[in-house]
């Protein structure tokens, strides 16, 4: 599937509707300029790497930062993400040093900061603690769009058939839920594969986060190594196409709508998509937010 | 699958060894304990004499944790069927219980242990774990500090309770306990760097001096504890940018940072390639 799109964003958007009077018509273009402005995408390389630290220290809170390598404006595309602590959250100078160094790296290296993950040690409990809005608060200065992610711990059984978190975006100086609508997940099957193969390898301890990093500086946090082991793993089908993500997004919002009796060219999929699939679980999934 | 003395080529006596050494050190590398015991007590269980019995407890404690409840319920049964109506198989018999999350059954095994044995520690101890678990930190607070006033000297408490306070954001109580902490222990480098850094989180001006001095104490004890060296950096460039003070000591902390940025770098060109970004 050729990634240019013959017809301008707007025809495209067009299609999924039909045009019933000129108002409806300019509401509906609207709305769905807001949802590509308020979509953010999840890439394998960021959920796995997540996945894997909340699986490294079980009975540890553990976060993280989400980085970006796509520029400012539009969705939100999260390529990757940097493992922060598994001790003492809630202290200050640990926290602040590993945001000073993951800011200077990712100027660096092209990158930005565009949120923070964080799973709690509590399985029953997966809501934002006091530090984590914090430290999110203090991301969004720097960020429009940034975006908090709770990894549900409760959710992680073996065989758990759909993605463990729950994302919080920013509105008038509050935290709340994200619309699950906007929340992408390219391949989510062979996401969630690639991270049970590393988990079954033990793979999963080559994660280094910042905590393991100053316990022993030779270790490297920016994990080049894990970085390198993924993305041998992930299929040349999920790879970005030319022109970034805001393209991709548009395609599955066009393939989504027309899912129904036609081929897919690309499996990506949005958590809205997944509607489309006729799983029972998932629609209960989305029906029950908690 | 490969067993442990196959990939790595030890004997029992050897992995007997190493569960001791985890066990005295209070490891809770708890995968590699059941693959090594489970091991242990399935071939060479006629070898180790009365070890076995602790080996058992160790195993199911760790197979708790892993999960692994098939592991648990055999090595609880052979404590129950050797030592039966002893306090401590009765522990591991609520800690089984707890892993079940049957917290109830589990408050309530406790508490026959502490009908019998009033200062059975372990027990009160497992209760407030229990509270924890359920998330209820308020309650399970102000259960150990009234274990804590009855057992004063009872380390292992007083950290669990500057963690939970830390949890709750209360720093200055969390202060309090590591105080405690490193009166018993003066010669503990990683007491007085935690100290540090909840003075440092607590913020202002007298907090963040003494933050600076705790953690070149705890330099002292271990010019390589990084995190100590960091703190140290950030404490003292912190005094040293803030308004209130005066010319001597923003001279005296500038020094201090400079010094700590050097060491810091030493430390990395010494160990990696790449340099430290941000300092």
């Amino acid at each position: 599937m050729s990634s240019s799109l013959p017809w301008p964003l707007s025809m495209h958007l067009l299609m999924l509707r039909p045009k019933r009077n000129g108002r409806w018509w300019r509401r509906s273009l609207w709305r769905s300029v807001e949802r590509v402005m308020g979509e953010v995408e999840l890439s394998c390389l960021a959920y796995v790497k997540m996945y894997l630290h909340a699986c490294l220290f079980p009975r540890c809170s553990v976060n993280g930062l989400l980085l970006s390598s796509s520029p400012a404006g539009g969705a939100v595309c999260v390529t990757d993400c940097v493992p922060l602590l598994h001790t003492h959250l809630p202290l200050a100078p640990i926290t602040q040093l590993a945001l000073t160094q993951v800011d200077v790296w990712c100027a660096q290296t092209q990158q930005r900061i565009v949120g923070y993950y964080q799973a709690n040690a509590c399985v029953s409990d997966s809501s934002p603690t006091p530090c984590a809005l914090k430290i999110a608060d203090k991301i969004a200065e720097q960020c429009n769009n940034a975006v908090l992610l709770m990894i549900d711990g409760g959710k992680m059984s073996p065989d758990y058939r759909v993605p463990p978190i729950v994302m919080y975006e920013r509105k008038d100086t509050r935290w709340t839920l994200k619309d699950k609508h906007t929340i992408m997940l390219r391949q989510w099957e062979e996401t969630r594969d690639i991270a049970s193969q590393l988990l079954d390898s033990g793979d999963h301890s080559l994660l280094v986060d910042f905590d393991s990093h100053l316990d022993d500086i030779t270790r490297d946090w920016t994990n080049q190594k894990l970085n390198a082991k993924i993305a041998e793993l992930v299929s040349p089908a999920n790879a970005l196409p030319p022109g970034g993500g805001t393209v991709s997004i548009v395609t599955f919002t066009w393939s989504s709508s027309t899912a129904r009796g036609r081929q897919q060219n690309i499996n990506s999929m949005s958590i809205n998509h997944m509607l489309l699939e006729n799983s029972q679980e998932w629609r209960n999934w989305l029906r029950d937010p908690t | 699958m490969a067993s442990v003395s196959e990939m790595y080529d030890v004997t029992w006596e050897e992995m007997r060894d190493k569960l001791r050494k985890w066990r005295e050190d209070n490891h809770r590398n708890s995968e590699q304990i059941v693959d090594v015991g489970e091991e242990l007590i399935n071939e060479h269980a006629s070898k180790l004499g009365d070890d076995i019995w602790i080996i058992y407890e160790q195993v199911m404690i760790a197979a708790l944790d892993c999960s692994r409840d098939d592991l648990a319920w055999t090595c609880l049964q052979e404590l129950k069927r050797q030592f039966p109506g002893s306090q401590r198989v009765k522990r591991l018999a609520g800690m089984r219980l707890e892993a079940l999350e049957k917290y109830e059954d589990a408050s309530k095994q406790y508490d026959s242990i502490l009908q019998d044995d009033p200062t059975n520690t372990a027990a009160r101890k497992r209760k407030i774990s229990i509270l924890k678990a359920q998330g209820k930190s308020a309650e399970a607070i102000r259960e150990l500090n009234e274990y804590l006033e009855q057992f004063v000297g009872d380390q292992e408490a007083w950290h669990e309770l500057s963690e939970l306070y830390i949890n709750e954001h209360d720093y200055g109580k969390a202060a309090f306990c590591l105080e405690e902490l490193m009166m018993t222990n003066p010669h503990n480098h990683l007491y007085c760097e935690q100290y540090a850094e909840v003075k440092y989180t607590q913020g202002g001006l007298e907090n963040l001096e003494l933050s600076r001095k705790y953690f070149a104490q705890a330099l002292k004890l271990n010019n390589r504890n990084m995190r100590a060296l960091f703190g140290l950096y950030m404490s003292a460039s912190h005094i040293a940018a803030s308004p209130k003070v005066n010319a001597t000591v923003k001279k005296a902390n500038v020094k201090y940072a400079t010094w700590a940025t050097n060491q810091i770098n030493r430390a990395y060109q010494g160990n990696v390639t790449n340099r430290v970004p941000g300092c």
